[in-house]
């Protein structure tokens, strides 16, 4: 009888599984573009190195309204969940490379210095000419283009862009006509400068613009703390968001020397070009290989990997470099690079998947809740 | 007369707005600019109309046009305006390209990226590596054109070269072409970087395709100001397609209308940017609309040039004129006894994504067409 009754229940609930089913898929393809639309609304702010501002506040809008943020001065912003050890480290970091205004013309256009010093591709000036640019004045943001050569007068000449384009090439146009003209825009010497935000959707649950290294491994860890339950994190839990990651790591560094972490999980993208095979995005969170890079772990990654093997959550091994945010820590706690793929890292056209961040945020949770 | 009267009548306003500089005037004349001239050009700059897929610049243009008007859409595309009184003895044709420069997609590959071909001349290395839309039957599908293969190696640095031709792709995250095609894309949907028309400081703004789409506000701007009634001349406004791919929609209307005087109105590719040379097409932005005598399709008479100088002169509309690059849509005219005059705005970075124009051109861009509708 006992065994009946069970065996009904147990058909029973076959049934509404089943019915659920296309409601549970909708359900999930919602998460997805939540996920999506959280990569693309912390990609929308421009954050050169040393002027991360408006990513810290993006950052905090999205995060949900328990979680307690603490800035540092060198720009830093990190939360803290939990208490005791152990002590889990998440850091990712919020800058991009990008430029400051170096000076004005006579005529009023803006000269610029490129702001990292991080590998990039040779091209990554020509990336920014003739394309629409932003200038984050302090009284606001500022629409500017970078001066290209017209097609039509250089016709049968030597094709200009054929040769090597440096930042000190481009003229930085924000509609001024003069130095005087510049000031009255509020437009000053230091200013950071970031390519215009032109986000698009792609196929299935991508998308692509500028600084998705790193704000998909931002989106990651707020995705964390928008779906992790407080109580069930296995000691301390710190979500650290860097600055200056670009210029060399400065902002994880101070956290390195500050946050007596047992673990360290860097969540950021592999550097540019240093995988014989890049990277795809959408195939599942990326993870560092032992060797190549600054700062890895076994012990951590043993631990990745059994969580991902638990969750059935596939895992692309990757050589990340030297350069990141590990770097700071190699050496001081154990560290390991883990992260959204990108494709075409280091152009404005930078591609990545929703899923993955969703991927990677069920991955860090497992871990720090330490089931 | 009350034409005459008109632009001393603006002048006048203008100058009352600047006296009273209390802020609350200033965002009066904020206000009183958004309707101006950068209004309509923004509505068409953001329509995509790749050469030969303009059907959306078509329809858009139609919706703004005046409710007087009735307009017509030949065979080959062109949208026809025409106005004045049909047995008139003279007829004048204005022209201007609703189409831009490019891609269309050739091919969806097994891989799920697609094959692109250009349309019209443009650096292609502006592409590298940036974001495109592909618009679909069924909505945009966002993409990227993927960088050459070896962008982050040092070498790059020291040979650049050319990007472009075959090595074109759009990579839209489809990982095979059934997923492209589930998605509506098809060979022939055009590929544009997402549009976008961006107002600067100074009255200035910036987009792609405001080469022709400003021409285009300028017809419009001349058919919303004019009396159809007091015409003394027939006269057409057209919007035609295909200038980018060689002038093939004007060809059609060079064989089938005869008008006494063709006055295509385009882009003035000048040289007012620190990368150019100054000693050629030296018009300067925000001092007027151009008259583009000689281009590298057609010398207009130079009497026909100081006939519309005059003209301009005795209105009050500062005008430049000068000598540049490119072809125009009325130089397929001459050969069949019409001559043409080009009227401008002068524009910088031609065919990029940033091409830059001043408001203050583009409202006397079409103030000049429409005394020239009226007053020939």
């Amino acid at each position: 009888m006992a065994r009946r009754r069970l065996s009904t229940r147990r058909r029973a609930s076959i049934i509404a599984f089943a019915l659920s089913l296309p409601v549970w898929s909708s359900a999930r393809a919602d998460r997805i573009e939540d996920a999506r639309n959280l990569v693309r609304t912390l990609a929308s702010v421009g954050g050169v190195a040393g002027h991360e501002g408006q990513v810290r506040a993006a950052i905090r809008r999205a995060a949900p309204t328990w979680v307690s943020f603490q800035d540092d001065n060198l720009g830093n912003l990190t939360a803290i969940v939990g208490s005791g050890k152990p002590s889990l480290l998440l850091v990712a970091h919020m800058d991009e490379p990008g430029y400051v205004v170096s000076g004005v013309t006579d005529q009023g256009y803006l000269k610029v210095q490129r702001l990292a010093r991080i590998p990039l591709s040779p091209l990554f000036d020509q990336f920014h000419m003739g394309q629409p640019l932003l200038v984050q004045a302090r009284r606001g943001t500022v629409p500017a283009v970078a001066v290209v050569h017209s097609t039509h007068l250089w016709r049968g000449n030597a094709a200009p862009l054929a040769h090597a384009v440096l930042d000190e090439d481009l003229f930085v146009d924000i509609g001024a006509r003069s130095p005087g003209e510049v000031a009255a825009a509020g437009v000053a010497l230091l200013d950071p400068v970031v390519i215009a935000r032109r986000i698009v959707d792609l196929a299935g649950g991508k998308l692509a613009g500028p600084a998705m290294d790193d704000r998909a491994g931002c989106a990651a860890l707020v995705w964390l703390l928008q779906t992790l339950e407080p109580a069930k994190i296995r000691g301390t839990l710190t979500v650290a968001f860097t600055a200056q990651q670009v210029v060399g790591g400065r902002g994880a560094a101070r956290l390195a020397n500050r946050i007596e972490a047992d673990e360290v999980l860097v969540i950021d993208a592999p550097a540019a070009g240093t995988g014989k095979t890049a990277p795809a995005p959408g195939k599942g969170p990326v993870v560092a290989v032992a060797g190549g890079t600054d700062g890895f772990s076994q012990d951590i990654y043993n631990e990745v990997a059994e969580h991902a093997a638990r969750s059935q959550l596939s895992l692309q091994n990757v050589p990340y470099g030297t350069a990141g945010d590990q770097g700071a820590f190699a050496g001081k706690r154990p560290v390991l690079p883990i992260g959204v793929p990108v494709l075409y890292p280091g152009t404005p056209g930078e591609i990545v998947d929703a899923h993955d961040v969703v991927a990677l945020a069920a991955l860090l949770k497992s871990i720090a809740e330490g089931e | 007369m009350r034409d005459r009267a008109r632009p001393v009548v603006l002048s006048a306003a203008l100058l009352a707005l600047l006296l009273a500089a209390a802020p609350g005037e200033i965002r009066a004349a904020r206000s009183a600019r958004e309707t101006g001239s950068f209004a309509l050009l923004e509505i068409l700059v953001n329509t995509p109309g790749v050469s030969t897929r303009e059907q959306g610049v078509r329809d858009r243009i139609r919706s703004l046009l005046p409710a007087w008007t009735r307009s017509e859409i030949d065979a080959r595309g062109n949208l026809l305006v025409a106005a004045g009184p049909e047995k008139a003895a003279k007829s004048l044709l204005f022209i201007a390209h609703m189409d831009e420069t490019g891609y269309l997609v050739t091919a969806l590959r097994e891989d799920g990226y697609l094959d692109v071909k250009p349309v019209g001349g443009f650096f292609e290395t502006l592409y590298e590596g940036q974001v495109v839309q592909v618009h679909a039957a069924k909505g945009d599908v966002g993409g990227v054109v993927p960088p050459r293969p070896n962008y982050l190696d040092a070498e790059v640095a020291e040979s650049p070269g050319a990007f472009g031709k075959e090595a074109v792709r759009v990579n839209i995250g489809a990982s095979s072409r059934a997923v492209a095609e589930a998605l509506g894309i098809a060979p022939g949907d055009p590929v544009t970087i997402p549009k976008s028309f961006q107002r600067l400081s100074g009255s200035f703004g910036s987009g792609r395709a405001v080469d022709d789409r400003a021409g285009c506000t300028a017809l419009l701007l001349a058919l919303r100001g004019l009396d159809p009634k007091t015409l003394r001349h027939r006269v057409i406004f057209a919007f035609s397609v295909e200038e980018e791919t060689g002038l093939d929609g004007a060809q059609v209307l060079a064989q089938t209308l005869r008008p006494d005087l063709v006055i295509a109105v385009d882009t003035f590719v000048s040289s007012d940017s620190p990368l150019e040379r100054p000693a050629f097409a030296h018009a300067v932005l925000g001092k007027g609309p151009v008259v583009r005598a000689i281009d590298s399709s057609n010398i207009t008479d130079e009497a026909i040039v100081d006939r519309l100088l005059a003209l301009a002169k005795q209105a009050g509309v500062p005008v430049q004129y000068g000598l540049t690059r490119g072809g125009n849509d009325g130089s397929v005219f001459p050969e069949f006894g019409t001559p043409d005059l080009a009227l401008s705005w002068p524009t910088v970075h031609s065919h990029s994504p940033v091409e830059v124009i001043h408001e203050r051109d583009l409202d006397g861009l079409g103030t000049l067409v429409r005394l020239v509708a009226e007053r020939w």
